[in-house]
């Protein structure tokens, strides 16, 4: 710290004026307390911000990540949606599963670090089956409720059930492609991938608010936006509570296998 | 009258007035400035010699005017917290300030603050949407009565258990059809109203969490735009400038949230 002939103190690097008492140059940010003034340490924040030593390019990078991966999957769904308007009698669910889960896995695969220890068979311990159990009791009846009251109300739903009519799908392959496929890519795209990058740039509490928005959203259709938010939520709850993904795949695997059995009942 | 500030530092204050039908005026610290505007640009000098600019600058997506002080970009005070504080310590700091006096934490330029400009762009492209969803669910489901009325007219004649041909590899009955042609019609009002809606929730909660909300509401905007394309794939070039100057906004607001929110810890 150096004063100039006024008196004033000026910093010794920029030549900047300091602030009477500053510890630091405002413009160059030089210490300017004398060896063995410590300046003071940084007060905790209220609401302490994610543990996170990534500077803010690497967390731009983070949302960049997620944009591509719903941007990709936006684009499958569009490309998928004109094939059907054209040929709507053509077999494209398996191209469509296929493609959606080469890109969800070529993701999970650049992310394995993060992502291989939330499939560990060891995640899926007692408080997982606890927690998984409050979560089916609460899907079912608050989202069975609410497709109830959707039907009852005459909205019209896309009946799973006309794939088999279309193509001759046997019931083992409508799981397959409507249960099993959807509950793992889906659980890995969105509560790992996408809530991972999400936490870093947001936290864990807004990243499930917005993980299960995309999830929704990316369902392309708004009548159902509102109950996918709240699956998107409870999947996300039990992902953020159990520290994996195997209870959220297993719940999204049953509801979808349930939503089939029951309109084949019908 | 518009009016724009800036609180350059305590003893610097910067006003830019545009009264209607007259020329702008700009004042510092309550005194006239004569100069002259050249190329939409303003030169004057500080009372401590400090060389100020004021530009009126224009993009595809924005009309702004800006205030640079020694090659600074200065904030006005629209986007300036009315007292600054330190995110590491919280000790109180200056507009100017690069880093904290206290704790030497690095603030940023001032034109960091600049990033609400942007926050504000894309909540108003929001709450657009959502008045332009509602409009066009009132306006779609007038204009599709007399169609869904000619096809209830030809569906008359079935019974409800009835099973028509099948359409598209899929069998119907008279009474699934007729449901769906009423869904038809009063879908896309009640589509229409639950974007509307949720455009509505977003830019109230961007006022909160703007970078989540944003975020959210350009997933929407997207997921409409394939929606639309799906149905009728020559849409996409519909309007295609309007959606290319939303998503534009969106995505600046997306940068200007995150921006805010990295400035702020």
């Amino acid at each position: 710290m150096d004063s100039d002939s006024s008196g004033l103190s000026i910093c010794s690097v920029c030549g900047a004026e300091l602030r009477a008492a500053a510890r630091f140059c405002t413009f160059c940010g030089k210490r300017t307390s004398a060896p063995g003034q410590e300046p003071p340490p940084a007060a905790e924040p209220a609401s302490a911000p994610p543990a996170d030593a990534n500077p803010s390019t690497d967390r731009w990078h983070e949302l960049r990540v997620v944009g591509w991966l719903y941007g990709l999957l936006l684009l499958s769904s569009l490309l998928w949606g004109i094939a059907y308007s054209i040929e709507p009698s053509g077999d494209f669910l398996p191209w469509m599963t296929l493609i959606d889960g080469l890109v969800i896995v070529g993701f999970a695969g650049y992310y394995r670090g993060e992502i291989v220890p939330l499939l560990l068979p060891s995640t899926f311990d007692r408080n997982a089956r606890d927690r998984l159990v409050v979560a089916t009791v609460i899907q079912f009846a608050l989202l069975g409720a609410a497709f109830y009251l959707l039907q009852k109300t005459g909205v019209p739903f896309e009946r799973i059930t006309d794939e088999m009519q279309r193509h001759h799908y046997s019931l083992w392959q409508l799981i397959a492609f409507y249960s099993l496929a959807p509950a793992v890519l889906e659980e890995i795209a969105f509560r790992g991938i996408i809530f991972n990058r999400l936490s870093l740039v947001l936290g864990e509490r807004e990243a499930w608010l917005v993980q299960a928005a995309f999830f929704s959203v990316l369902h392309l259709s708004p009548v159902i936006f509102l109950t996918h938010f709240a699956m998107g939520l409870i999947f996300g709850w039990l992902r953020m509570r159990t520290r994996s993904l195997l209870p959220g795949m297993v719940l999204h695997g049953v509801w979808n296998a349930s939503v089939i059995l029951l309109e084949l009942h019908r | 009258m518009s009016r724009i500030e800036w609180r350059v530092d305590a003893g610097t204050h910067i006003t830019l007035r545009k009264p209607p039908f007259l020329r702008r005026k700009v004042e510092l610290n309550g005194q006239r400035v004569d100069g002259k505007w050249e190329s939409k640009r303003f030169a004057l000098t500080l009372q401590d010699g400090r060389s100020a600019v004021i530009e009126l600058k224009a993009d595809a997506f924005s009309r702004t005017t800006e205030l640079s002080v020694n090659g600074k970009v200065i904030p006005d005070t629209r986007y300036v917290p009315g007292e600054l504080h330190c995110p590491a310590c919280h000790a109180e700091i200056q507009l100017l300030d690069e880093y904290c006096s206290k704790c030497g934490h690095a603030l940023g330029a001032p034109g960091r603050f600049l990033s609400h400009r942007s926050v504000q762009s894309a909540t108003t492209a929001i709450r657009v949407l959502a008045v332009l969803y509602a409009i066009f669910g009132v306006f779609m489901f007038f204009m599709l009565r007399d169609t869904t009325n000619a096809a209830l007219a030809n569906l008359a004649q079935y019974q409800d258990n009835e099973t028509l041909a099948p359409i598209d590899g899929v069998t119907y009955t008279a009474g699934e059809l007729r449901a769906q042609v009423l869904w038809e019609h009063r879908g896309v009002l009640v589509v229409n109203l639950i974007l509307s809606a949720l455009m509505l929730v977003l830019a109230w909660w961007s006022k909160r969490k703007p970078l989540a909300a944003i975020l959210i509401a350009t997933a929407i905007f997207a997921v409409v735009q394939v929606l639309g394309a799906i149905e009728d794939p020559k849409s996409i070039t519909q309007g295609i400038l309007i959606k290319i100057v939303v998503i534009g906004v969106l995505i600046r607001g997306i940068r200007g949230a995150f921006s805010l929110r990295t400035a702020n810890g």
